[in-house]
């Protein structure tokens, strides 16, 4: 346990700057740098809002300014269903093609996992463009397990991206003879592979 | 200490039959005996009895009442029920559906389930599986699950369940289940996901 502003302080220097500044409740003891976010301050009166503290605690990723930098620029452009629906986000991709990309938030009714419906049109991206998107996904499901469903020739650049965050492959043979593969992965570590990239 | 669910089916008939078909699965959580399942098991102010009278039944500790109700409105013929579940479906936002099901015993429940998850010709998902496991038995799993595929018209039906139902879900579906993945999740649920194809499931 530790108190709010020792989980605040141990931040990188602008996160810590930017939560130390919104700490209005410094020495509540808690079990997380989550729950210390939850508890530390009131989101309603930041300039950041409700929803974007609810991301960011929900998602358990506090974005650095690079990052956040990034998300801009990508300009994610957000089609939203309703409630247990799905969500859609248009972007350009690096090189310069637009898609559109569609999320199942709850298809299993998993308070923790989501699919992402055309995953193999996200393949035609870069890896710094689908790890973005994954991020922004995460964000806005508040989701860490991703489920997609993919042929089975295109699971080598999957492995090339994921390979030390995939809880689970499972190849099969489909109903119309495809082959395919579904996979379960962890984006727990989305935005290190980022930082990692980014450096 | 037992699932309301539990307390219930250990009843006699029609007593059993009675607080089954009364029975709201949402109303989660172990009770210590079955008239504190009798309090949490459902809304009594949403029976056809009314909550004086399950208030009465809770204050007496015994369901003569109820037997006694139960045959008075047995003398009134009834319509020959339906051998088969009925269900309707109804649209849901984007690719998610909505099923409202209800077994000639009583057993109703709804779940819903979702079209196109990965946007797959050939699989479709089913949310809260487990949900279904609490209302239905065997075999009405198979049938109710029978009719959402004609519905459906896909035959690959993934399902994602807490590890506690994995030996009722083998039973279930035996040969049927094309694979089984174990895993634990973000906030250390043990859980499985399935895939299950209902070309070979057997009524």
């Amino acid at each position: 346990m530790k108190t709010v502003k020792q989980w605040f302080e141990e931040q990188e220097p602008e996160i810590a700057a930017l939560l130390l500044k919104r700490m209005r409740n410094p020495t509540r003891k808690t079990e997380s740098l989550w729950v210390a976010i939850d508890l530390g301050f009131n989101w309603e009166g930041t300039p950041e809002g409700h929803n974007y503290w609810s991301m960011v605690k929900n998602a358990q990723i506090l974005p650095f300014s690079d990052i956040d930098k990034t998300i801009k620029e990508y300009n994610f452009s957000e089609k939203e269903s309703k409630e247990a629906g799905n969500k859609s986000l248009s972007f350009k991709l690096s090189n310069g093609y637009k898609i559109e990309i569609t999320f199942s938030i709850s298809p299993f009714g998993n308070c923790q996992n989501f699919a992402i419906s055309n995953f193999e049109n996200l393949l035609q991206g870069s890896d710094k463009d689908i790890y973005f998107f994954l991020l922004k996904t995460v964000f806005l499901s508040g989701k860490r397990l991703l489920i997609i469903d993919i042929k089975y020739n295109r699971l080598e650049r999957i492995k090339n991206l994921f390979n030390d965050c995939i809880i689970f492959e499972q190849p099969y043979e489909s109903t119309n003879g495809s082959k395919m593969i579904i996979l379960m992965i962890k984006l727990t570590t989305i935005q290190s592979k980022i930082k990692q990239l980014l450096n | 200490m037992k699932v309301t669910r539990q307390w219930f089916e250990e009843q006699p008939s029609p007593i059993r039959e009675i607080l089954l078909e009364r029975y709201n699965p949402s109303f989660l959580g172990e009770r210590k005996d079955l008239w504190a399942a009798l309090i949490g098991g459902f809304d009594w102010s949403k029976t056809p009895e009314g909550e004086i009278f399950w208030r009465n039944i809770y204050d007496s500790q015994s369901f003569n009442s109820l037997v006694e109700l139960h045959k008075t409105n047995s003398l009134q013929s009834q319509p020959q029920k339906p051998l088969q579940p009925t269900i309707t479906v109804s649209n849901y936002p984007d690719w998610y559906r909505m099923v409202n099901f209800k077994f000639p015993n009583g057993y109703s429940g709804k779940f819903y389930y979702c079209v196109g998850p990965f946007m797959n010709c050939q699989n479709f998902s089913i949310a809260a599986f487990n949900q279904i496991l609490e209302v239905c038995n065997d075999k009405q799993t198979i049938e109710l699950i029978n009719l959402v595929k004609v519905k459906v018209e896909k035959a690959l039906l993934l399902i994602d369940i807490n590890h506690s139902y994995i030996n009722r879900v083998d039973k279930i579906f035996k040969e049927s289940v094309m694979f089984k993945n174990e895993y634990k999740s973000t906030n250390n649920s043990e859980m499985c996901m399935y895939m299950i194809n209902l070309n070979n499931l057997k009524s």
